[in-house]
């Protein structure tokens, strides 16, 4: 008999209906569960989740189960890229999968989610995970400052990659440069600070520190550069220690 | 509506933990803590940095409490509500957890061998002892510089260096070891062994015990211990020693070289004693069809954790505490190889003289060029030294 065909059906909380293959469902613990204690004939009720959410999750699912089967031709790093596209949602969205990832126990997805706001937390600045997460800061000054002082070392940031720009460039350019880059710090070498300017204002928007030579003491300490990319004409890549305040 | 969301009053802990748990940088756990004061209670509370550095290094599993020696909130909590004292408990182990996690990644590695304790069996000693091991180069003058076993008809038979690391608590990265090629035999055989194998761990407390009681005057426990230890461990030095760790097993090539072996993992050595296991013998001596080892030099390399960081034995416990002396990051090798330095000086001094008294071992020939000056300064500043 062909239970592979087998579907069963699903009522999300704003009652809409889905109807799909069994081996996708029971990707879900909790419907694994409800179906083999349940009775297989009637719909299952998914009460938290909604139905955007549950046809996105079907989605991940049914994504995942045929790579698996190898019904989809498709490999590991396709199906990362695939979950990497999956996740860019906005916050809402991705903490109603999270919610409902975990209702439905998908060790997968859960684990997927969790780490795409792990993502958003890293190598941040407090004031940064407060924009990203609109978080009221609750901190007087005083015991705000404690808190920095007690941990200080954590509030250096040291190493990391920073960008060098040695080369006059035009503003498309420069935009570009600034966008692709992973960099926390620019530095720009002495003879191109009539760059400064333009730099900045592009790099403030995304948190980028900008910075000239020579090195002075506000100057990042540059120490060594490990690895070196160019990201376009003009601009390096340089994995390098540096101490600015986080 | 701004877009965002206070994802720890949104989610259940179990998933707000499971969220946090992917953070492996105690930077960040502090920067979060940053952010507002609910989140920061919920980091102290649910011991966030604590469990970051378990998860780096099962061994501290083995950890009673934490002491913090320095510091604005020095000492142990005072008497209080046991809310508040556990509250504060809590606070110190976040403090001394987030400082330890950053020195596990972040100070400065370098070689941690601090001195030689014991080989398993040494064919002529001081000629072929263990301090040898210590000294990069394989020949000192046109003196060789190396570790002999003693013969063995059996290859299986195993060996094993011991050594004190410089710091109680080191994180070991690597251990390089380059097995000695004689030179001046024929054939220039290498006495490699067929696999390595490293334990970590301390002396064991009732040794302790042993050390006070023998040596109530002398303030030095710690050479005084090492003395106790030598004599009272001829044979291997085994019972002396509680392993905490033990590593897999390494192919180790025939091949005259600094041999690198990379643990999978770095490893949190407690108490400071690691010691090489030498596994499978591969060469014959051809004089006396004997199997031997012999090693040219070791260096473990890794990053160690004082003055930061120190502990405190149990007498009748395997537990430890892990005690917090400093919030400064270690300053630069410079100031911490003086000690090495020394011990390598005092090395070499005690073989020159052991050249005077004409204990020359078999089968190599020298004759010994040294400046007579040299010696003379040498001798001068170990006893200023001493006298310090």
């Amino acid at each position: 008999m062909g239970s592979t065909s087998t579907k069963i059906k699903l009522r999300t909380s704003d009652q809409k209906v889905f109807e799909v293959e069994k081996a996708v469902a029971v990707q879900s613990q909790t419907i694994k569960y409800i179906y083999e204690n349940g009775c297989p004939d009637s719909v299952i009720h998914v009460h938290s989740v909604s139905g955007d959410i549950l046809s996105k999750i079907l989605d991940y699912c049914k994504k995942h189960v045929n790579s698996a089967a190898g019904k989809e031709d498709i490999s590991p790093e396709e199906l990362y890229e695939w979950d990497a596209n999956f996740v860019k949602v906005d916050q809402n969205t991705l903490f109603d999968l999270i919610l409902a990832a975990n209702c439905l126990k998908i060790e997968s997805l859960l684990d997927l989610t969790c780490q795409t706001v792990a993502n958003m937390i890293k190598g941040k600045r407090p004031e940064e995970i407060r924009t990203t997460f609109n978080i009221k800061n609750d901190y007087t000054i005083e015991a705000e400052e404690a808190v920095r002082r007690e941990n200080k070392w954590a509030f250096d940031m040291l190493g990391g990659v920073g960008t060098m720009v040695i080369e006059e460039l035009a503003d498309d350019t420069m935009s570009k440069c600034v966008t692709n880059t992973k960099s926390r710090v620019c530095v720009i070498a002495a003879n191109q600070i009539v760059m400064m300017r333009s730099i900045s204002k592009l790099a403030n928007k995304k948190s980028i520190d900008v910075y000239k030579q020579p090195q002075n003491p506000t100057t990042p300490r540059i120490k060594e550069s490990v690895k070196q990319r160019n990201v376009g004409t003009g601009f390096i890549e340089l994995f390098f220690h540096f101490k600015c305040k986080m | 509506m701004k877009n965002g969301l206070d994802f720890l009053n949104l989610l259940n802990c179990d998933v707000s933990l499971k969220i946090l748990k992917n953070l492996e940088d105690p930077s960040d756990f502090v920067r979060f803590s940053a952010v507002s004061r609910s989140w920061r209670q919920f980091v102290i509370e649910n011991g966030l940095l604590k469990h970051l550095c378990q998860r780096m290094f099962p061994q501290l599993s083995r950890v009673d409490h934490v002491n913090e020696l320095c510091g604005t909130a020095k000492g142990h909590a005072e008497a209080g509500s046991s809310n508040f004292m556990e509250w504060e408990a809590l606070k110190r182990e976040h403090r001394v957890y987030a400082f330890f996690a950053r020195g596990c990644l972040s100070f400065a590695l370098r070689e941690c061998i601090y001195e030689a304790i014991i080989a398993s069996s040494t064919d002529n000693d001081p000629e072929e002892g263990i301090p040898n091991t210590l000294e990069p180069r394989d020949r000192v003058g046109r003196r060789a510089s190396y570790w002999s076993s003693k013969g063995q008809s059996n290859p299986a038979v195993p060996e094993t260096l011991t050594y004190r690391l410089c710091a109680d608590l080191c994180v070991i990265t690597e251990i390089n070891i380059r097995p000695f090629q004689a030179y001046f035999q024929i054939g220039k055989p290498i006495y490699s062994a067929n696999s390595v194998r490293f334990r970590m761990g301390h002396v064991k407390s009732c040794m302790d015990n042993i050390v006070k009681e023998s040596c109530q005057d002398c303030g030095n426990d710690k050479s005084c211990m090492d003395n106790i230890v030598k004599e009272s461990c001829q044979d291997c030095g085994n019972e002396k020693f509680a392993w905490t760790y033990t590593s897999q097993e390494f192919p180790m090539a025939q091949e005259n070289c600094l041999q690198n072996f990379r643990l999978p993992e770095p490893v949190l050595c407690i108490g400071g004693i690691l010691q090489i296991e030498l596994l499978g013998r591969v060469q014959r001596q051809e004089m006396d069809s004997l199997y031997y080892i012999c090693v040219s030099h070791v260096q473990v390399v890794g990053r160690p954790l004082s003055p930061a960081f120190g502990i405190q034995t149990f007498e009748h416990s395997e537990k430890f505490v892990l005690e917090a002396l400093s919030y400064e990051q270690p300053t630069s090798p410079a100031q911490s190889s003086s000690a090495p330095s020394l011990q390598m000086r005092v090395r070499d001094l005690e073989q020159i003289l052991n050249l005077l008294r004409g204990n020359v071992v078999n089968v190599v020939e020298y004759g010994y060029e040294w400046e007579i000056e040299d010696e003379e300064s040498d001798e001068e500043d170990e006893d200023e030294e001493d006298r310090e």
